[in-house]
């Protein structure tokens, strides 16, 4: 009796699973099923996913009530009598051709919708997305606006060992950027992606799809948003450390709002002027507005941001002291060099060399310049050359003081400038 | 003890061509894996 | 090797400890051995599972660096899939290969013995690069470049020890067929054998053909690492791609590897406690043989979303959807064979039922995992992780516990404790679920695989699955226990040992002679298949 309760439980657990899944509750924290999505392909990839579980569950209905009846049924406690049959080619037959013609059934509609999500043609836009350790950098190609999205700020300290914040105060942890991509609704918009360094993938759920950032490749894909919002999603393909840690927000916007942020975009890359780089062998990415350490990607803040970069410009060439290097230093240290280079300096050897008491950091400027605009190719430290000159020149300044090293010298944003 | 000795050797020059035909297939699929990427 | 001085009528196994177990020849020891190495790496394995579901537990980084983090998930698959159910399914088969088909030993003692002692040596090297600098291999177990490339001194080291480990794998399979094929006692035709046997031997073929080229994808990563070659090096004119075509070639196969000696074994325990015939024996023998075919051209499954052509995409597609008809065909033989027979429920056959059920989810996920569209969404999610922890977990190992809990009374001659055994299924069955079910909303919710930190939405599941992962845990001490009191003592086993269990290895005693079979037995005239 017992074993008919706890064999009852096991084998009904595909049915509340699948009814639980037609009623879709909106208790996020308990979700059961796939979003539906905002585009017309994420809602017929969810149609998809519905009638393939429902068939499944159908299945799953007939076989274990057929192993539950027999549990009960055939018990040699309750005097069953074996029988001796042991073939029968009709019933092989038919188990084997119904089987069959439902996988024909779901094969159909899946090629179409197959063929549909290859069909990058008649596109409005393009974009081109790279994956790098550990950010995506997006280039609206033919409009000749590029940027990284890096993880927050405010995510990146919630989420170090021992932070002390409680991540659940942190709204829509380890899925805030510093810069959204922004897109029209309504357009079909193509992808190109590729990426820097190792293989990333690119992923977000309400879009339908996800398609690998393959270095020294490029693949397609392409999307069009039907709903205005903020759509988020992660990197789904391991990257190395910080493979958690690189999320993807999508803005979706009415044309207006998106040709307005154009605007503001290429203003802010003409005050910062140098044409971006394609293709994995190259180092140096620039003219980005600076991933500044801000607070929090809101659009008062980009566009107080990209602002201040219009009007620094023709101020680059002013010094700052040692008080304000090192304070900006530190906040972008915490921001870009901290995941990997630690709070205190010492690394992570010897994938992550320590900057604490370093050669480098200790050595002549020119070669830390080096390093930071320049990266090390084959390792995962990547070129920062993207970064505004003061931010480069205030964390290069925190790096040489910090930690105990104490070199006691100042790199300025001209310095970093005629680096370049 | 169990081993070879004690089989016949019609039994041990059959078992000897197996492992033979199977050896040269293992080794075949590594080589062919490698090579084939040499030549692209 | 020199032979022993044992002469051709020794009864009994050397009285000296090393003799017996470091040189031994004896398929019955080495079976012995491989079980027990296995269920040591299984515990290995299964610590590294706790640490992982540890910091999961909550969202937030408590316990792990993200790195450490990455290397528990890479070798928690690597010590699992080549230290516990590889070796543990050869060791099953070393047990009751040949006493199986009325032989009296593998084809290749000699060889048999080192393809086991090559095992504990790769998986010493193996775990020691958990200590040297820069820790162990941490880019998933599938080890892509160019992440892989990315890494210190443990890439060499892991490299060579996985070498090891095929190279042992290919030694086991090439005595499988060997002793196969040309030891069986006169009078067992292929289709009189046991399905434990033919499942055996079509997971040897695979295994020949597939280890290899594991071996090649890996030498080629080495030589990329430390030759200057560039085979997967986009810039040198190499293709990443090319790396994961090549280790799915192997990648699918394997994991057939490790589920048809599990279909072999449901197929001698379910008719055993049925009282009743295998249904479909040629159905099942051609079902296996089907899905091992299949198996070679189904790969690129797992790479979906790399950006292959439209043709390639749905060529994958149709061709993985094609399994699930063999592999249906023998759920239902299965449960044609319970129909109307006379059950009980002693353990093994409750871990046996187990299987069909709980792989029957594992399947079903696997099917909505084909239709490649839809798997844009899944791939890369905990969607994946359910899906194949369910096959291999409720699958495999479930099925290599039922063999032991079958199997343990003929090999010590002790019946283990049944009351134990049966509280060892309930708690593992109902943690299990616990452990992976949810699992599969996280992947439909949207959490991506290997990471050691998700968004707050995910956390409610995650901590029901960390609850289930130490229940499961702890729940595997209570075999544990079982299996060492069983072979202190308990009570006498017969040589049937169960009602309705036949079988060549069920007219040996219960332990069997050290040596068996030295004159091949008596196949009895007339029946066309096994009952």
């Amino acid at each position: 009796m017992k074993l008919v309760k706890k064999q009852l439980a096991a084998s009904l657990g595909g049915l509340p699973f699948g009814l639980l899944l037609a009623a879709n509750p909106a208790l996020a924290d308990l979700q059961l099923n796939m979003p539906r999505g905002v585009t017309d392909i994420s809602r017929e990839v969810y149609g998809l996913h519905m009638l393939i579980t429902w068939i499944c569950v159908a299945i799953g209905v007939v076989v274990f009530g057929a192993i539950l009846y027999s549990i009960i049924k055939f018990r040699k406690s309750k005097g069953a009598v074996p029988a001796q049959f042991h073939h029968s080619t009709t019933v092989e037959i038919v188990w084997t051709v119904i089987p069959m013609l439902i996988l024909i059934g779901m094969a159909v509609p899946a090629t179409t919708v197959l063929v549909d999500m290859y069909d990058t043609s008649k596109s409005d836009l393009t974009i081109k997305i790279t994956g790098y350790q550990w950010k995506w950098g997006y280039e609206y190609l033919d409009e000749g606006v590029s940027f990284f999205s890096t993880l927050s700020q405010e995510d990146n300290y919630a989420r170090q060992l021992n932070s002390g914040r409680n991540v659940a105060e942190v709204e829509n942890y380890l899925l805030n950027v510093d810069e959204p991509v922004v897109v029209p609704v309504g357009k079909k918009i193509r992808f190109l992606l590729t990426s820097n360094d190792v293989i990333h993938a690119w992923w977000v759920p309400a879009l339908g799809w996800k398609k690998d950032a393959i270095p020294g490749f490029i693949n397609e894909a392409w999307t069009r948003i039907n709903e205005p919002g903020t759509y988020r999603g992660q990197c789904a393909e391991l990257c190395g450390r910080d493979h958690a840690f690189m999320p993807v927000v999508v803005k979706a916007v009415s044309e207006q709002e998106y040709q307005e942020w154009l605007q503001q975009k290429k203003a802010a890359a003409g005050a910062a002027a140098q044409p971006v780089q394609a293709g994995p062998s190259q180092q140096g990415v620039a003219s980005a507005p600076a991933t500044a350490p801000s607070a929090a990607g809101t659009s008062a803040g980009e566009s107080g941001a990209s602002q201040q970069q219009a009007e620094a410009a023709p101020a680059q060439a002013a010094a700052l002291s040692m008080d304000e290097l090192m304070a900006q230093g530190q906040k972008v240290y915490q921001a870009q060099c901290q995941s990997c280079h630690q709070a205190g300096g010492e690394g992570l050897p010897p994938a992550f060399k320590p900057i604490k008491g370093s050669p480098i950091a200790t050595g002549p400027v020119a070669g830390h310049l080096e390093i930071v605009l320049k990266g090390k190719p084959g390792t995962g430290m990547m070129s920062f050359a993207h970064l505004s000159d003061q931010d480069l020149a205030a964390v290069i300044t925190y790096e040489r003081n910090a930690f105990g090293n104490n070199v006691g010298d100042m790199v300025q944003p001209a310095d970093v400038k005629a680096a370049r | 003890m169990s081993d070879n000795r004690e089989l016949d050797p019609h039994t041990r020059r059959r078992i000897r061509w197996t492992v033979a035909v199977l050896v040269a297939t293992a080794l075949g699929f590594y080589v062919w894996t490698i090579v084939r990427q040499m030549n692209s | 090797m020199t032979a022993t001085t044992h002469d051709a009528h020794h009864e009994g196994p050397p009285s000296s400890f090393l003799q017996r177990w470091l040189f031994t020849t004896n398929h019955k020891d080495i079976g012995t051995l491989y079980l027990v190495f296995s269920l040591a790496m299984f515990f290995v394995g299964g610590l590294m599972a706790l640490v992982i579901r540890a910091e999961l537990f909550q969202p937030g980084m408590q316990l792990v660096d993200p790195y450490f983090f990455n290397q528990m998930t890479t070798n928690h698959a690597l010590v699992m899939i080549f230290g516990a159910v590889m070796p543990a399914f050869t060791g099953l088969a070393n047990w009751m290969i040949p006493i199986m088909i009325g032989a009296p030993d593998m084809a290749l003692p000699r060889m048999n013995n080192w393809s086991f002692w090559l095992l504990p040596f790769a998986f010493a090297i193996l775990l020691s690069t958990m200590l040297m600098p820069g820790g162990a291999l941490a880019g998933g177990w599938t080890m892509y470049p160019p992440l892989m490339l990315q890494h210190g001194m443990a890439l060499p080291f892991a490299i060579f020890a996985v070498h090891l480990m095929g190279i042992s794998s290919i030694m086991g399979a090439i005595n499988v067929v060997a002793t196969i094929l040309n030891m069986r006692a006169p009078g067992m035709t292929l289709m009189k054998m046991p399905l434990f046997v033919w499942a055996w031997l079509i997971t040897a073929y695979l295994l020949i053909a597939t280890m290899p080229v594991l071996a090649g994808a890996i030498t080629m990563l080495l030589t990329d690492a430390f030759f200057g070659t560039h085979f997967f090096n986009a810039a040198g004119g190499g293709d990443p791609v090319m790396y994961q075509h090549i280790f799915w070639f192997f990648g699918h196969p394997e994991v057939y590897i490790m589920i048809l000696p599990a279909f072999g074994i449901i197929s001698a325990i379910i008719p055993t406690f049925s009282r009743k015939p295998l249904f479909g024996y040629s159905s099942m023998v051609y079902a296996t043989a089907s899905i091992a075919f299949l198996s070679f051209i189904v790969w690129a499954h797992h790479m979906f979303t790399v950006g292959m052509p439209l043709s390639g995409e749905l060529f994958f597609m149709y061709a993985t959807m094609l399994i699930a008809v063999p592999t249906g065909v023998k759920v239902f033989n299965w449960i044609a064979t319970m129909w109307r027979g006379s059950l009980t429920f002693e353990t093994p056959m409750l871990f046996a039922v187990g299987f069909v059920v709980l792989f029957t989810i594992g399947g079903f996920s696997g099917l909505m995992l084909a239709i490649s569209p839809a798997d844009f969404q899944y791939h890369d999610t905990y969607f994946v992780v359910a899906h194949f922890h369910y096959v291999l977990v409720t699958g495999a190992v479930y099925s290599i516990i039922a063999a032991a809990y079958f199997w343990l009374p003929k090999w010590t001659g002790h019946m283990y404790d049944e009351r134990l055994g049966k509280l060892h299924f309930w708690l593992s069955t109902i943690f299990v679920n616990v452990l992976f079910f949810p699992q599969h909303f996280l992947g439909l919710a949207g959490m991506p695989r290997r990471i050691p930190d998700y968004s707050t939405q995910f956390a409610d599941w995650n901590a029901v699955s960390t609850i289930g992962a130490f229940g499961f845990g702890f729940a595997q001490l209570i075999f544990l226990w079982v299996v060492i009191k069983c072979v202190r003592g308990g009570a006498k086993a017969s040589d049937q040992v169960w009602e309705g269990a036949h079988g060549l290895e069920w007219t040996l005693s219960s332990p069997p002679p050290y040596h068996s079979f030295n004159e091949p037995p008596a196949i009895p005239a007339g029946e066309s298949s096994p009952r």
